[in-house]
């Protein structure tokens, strides 16, 4: 039945942990939002890493995810800023909100939730069906690179390393098997924080599926949800915090694409 | 040993320009033979072979009494295939044809596009369309095979640029070494393979004689790429194995074999 991992990040602590550094997405999304005809939605939003500072630039924004921890943790951040959005819990694949958007996007792989195609067809037409007429959707996934798929033995490697305040660090760990015919990713990650003198003071363990998906086979979805038009911008990939344009799309990069509804 | 360097010039020519030497190189080549002449048993239809090339499938199975006809886009390969077939003594209906865009009088229970035929369309409008004049020249509840190459993990991260050994066979009239060499550049984001090939006739001595330089430029296809595009060419279902004996297919298959059905 749902295919969708759920599993991800029962903890919004920890996914701030993780990722909350990472904002160098945060102006392109701003970016296309601010030249958007219409309302904004972000699907996959999370505990608001990317839609918060965007509602807090003023932007017309709703938020959909499936997971409910997050979105009150989300709205607990939009509340400190005295910021509201209507934030509902739901399934990409199946969402129903009540009105149409002129940009709906979905950030940071979260598209790769999906783990069939008829996963993906059916978010894709159900955003088609959410845009306004001439409306824009926005998929920011991986370009896969042969190179990395190559290192999916289970064996954990160094995924994200970070020092935290107090001389604290934390240190995540990636165990990566693949079942590269359909393109599936069986991801167990391990996350250790250790205080200053390196004893660990915090355990996490979690497990989740991800798909990746080539360019070409990207293209061919955006057709069968119902969009005539779709195109693809590589951006620098990394955590770093370097999200520029590339002269062309590579493998590792991040894929963004971009489909119109026809007007 | 001599290898080609990797960025030989002047390989313009297709190795379809050269139907003898392709005969030479892949004419033993049986395998995929004996599945097809099986389907065709199977399906009791007529049967289009979709790049027929000299006929290496298509006259092994009309000697078996198949009912088939073949196009094939190199003019130089069908007139091969038809002095083969004058040769057996057989009557053979093969034209020249674009696979994206080909008509023929009749309509088949069977269609196949062996050995990696398919991969010559470079575009997905290129894939979409030879699949769709497929998908119409086939009666109600009637079967596409088609075979390529699988892109496997281990095939995509092989180092790029150095010459492969792919093939080595005794010339049957002097028994000395045929060699293929095959230097590839792969583009995964694209799925395109550049192909330099260099075919090396020996002499007695083992010493290179004569040296044919090829290009071609093919595009691979993964898996669920594969299943939609069967899906918008309008095909009610398929199924993806990974040999000829049905077996699944996996991150350690070799072939990609699509079976697709059209609507009865």
């Amino acid at each position: 039945m749902p295919t969708t991992s759920r599993a991800y990040f029962a903890s919004p602590a920890l996914y701030d942990l993780l990722y909350g550094h990472f904002s160098a997405d945060v102006p392109f999304w701003l970016a296309r939002a601010r030249t958007a005809n219409g309302p904004t939605l972000e699907l996959a939003c999370g505990n608001g890493r990317v839609l918060v500072p965007l509602r807090a630039a003023g932007v017309d924004i709703d938020g959909l995810d499936l997971d409910a921890a997050l979105l009150d943790d989300a709205r607990r951040k939009l509340a400190a800023n005295k910021l509201v959005a209507t934030l509902v819990q739901g399934d990409m694949r199946e969402f129903r909100m009540s009105r149409h958007y002129g940009l709906i996007y979905i950030a940071f792989n979260s598209f790769q939730h999906n783990l069939t195609s008829e996963d993906q067809i059916a978010t894709l037409a159900r955003c088609r069906e959410h845009l306004l007429p001439g409306g824009t959707l926005l998929v920011n996934v991986f370009s896969p690179d042969p190179a990395k798929l190559a290192q999916h033995n289970g064996e954990p490697r160094l995924q994200i390393e970070k020092e935290l305040p107090g001389g604290a660090s934390l240190q995540c760990y990636d165990a990566i098997d693949s079942e590269a015919a359909d393109q599936i990713m069986h991801v167990s990650r391990r996350v250790e924080v250790r205080n200053a003198k390196g004893a660990v003071t915090e355990r996490h363990a979690m497990a989740w599926d991800m798909r990746w998906i080539w360019p070409n086979e990207m293209a061919l979805l955006f057709r069968l949800a119902g969009f005539p038009r779709a195109e693809v911008e590589g951006r620098a990939g990394s955590l770093k915090g370097d999200f520029s344009r590339q002269a062309e799309l590579k493998a590792g990069d991040a894929a963004v694409w971009t489909a119109w509804r026809d007007a | 040993m001599s290898a080609p360097h990797p960025l030989s010039a002047g390989a313009e020519l297709s190795p379809y320009d050269a139907p003898e030497l392709y005969d030479l190189l892949f004419a033993g080549y049986k395998a995929d033979v004996t599945t097809y002449l099986e389907k065709a048993r199977a399906v009791g239809g007529p049967v289009l072979e979709v790049a027929c090339g000299t006929g290496r499938v298509m006259l092994g199975m009309q000697e078996e009494g198949v009912d088939i006809e073949g196009i094939d886009a190199s003019p130089e390969m069908v007139a091969r295939l038809h002095a083969k077939a004058a040769e057996m003594g057989l009557h053979a209906v093969a034209d020249v044809d674009d696979m994206r865009s080909f008509t023929r009088a009749r309509t088949f229970g069977l269609i196949i596009v062996p050995f990696n035929a398919f991969v010559h369309n470079l575009t997905a409008d290129d894939q979409l369309a030879s699949l769709a004049r497929m998908h119409q020249h086939l009666n109600p509840g009637g079967m596409l095979i088609l075979d390529v190459q699988a892109p496997s993990v281990s095939w995509l991260t092989d180092d790029d640029g150095k010459p492969a050994l792919e093939l080595e066979l005794p010339h049957p009239d002097t028994g000395n070494p045929v060699r293929l060499w095959d230097t590839r550049i792969k583009d995964p984001v694209r799925q395109v393979q550049r192909s330099l090939i260099e075919i090396q006739e020996l002499d007695a001595k083992g010493e290179v004689a004569t040296s044919h330089r090829f290009s071609t430029v093919v595009r691979w296809i993964h898996k669920p790429e594969m299943e939609l595009l069967l899906r918008l060419a309008g095909f009610e279902r398929w199924s993806i194995s990974g040999d000829f004996d049905d077996g699944p297919y996996d991150d350690d298959s070799l072939q990609l074999i699509a079976t697709a059905w059209r609507g009865a």
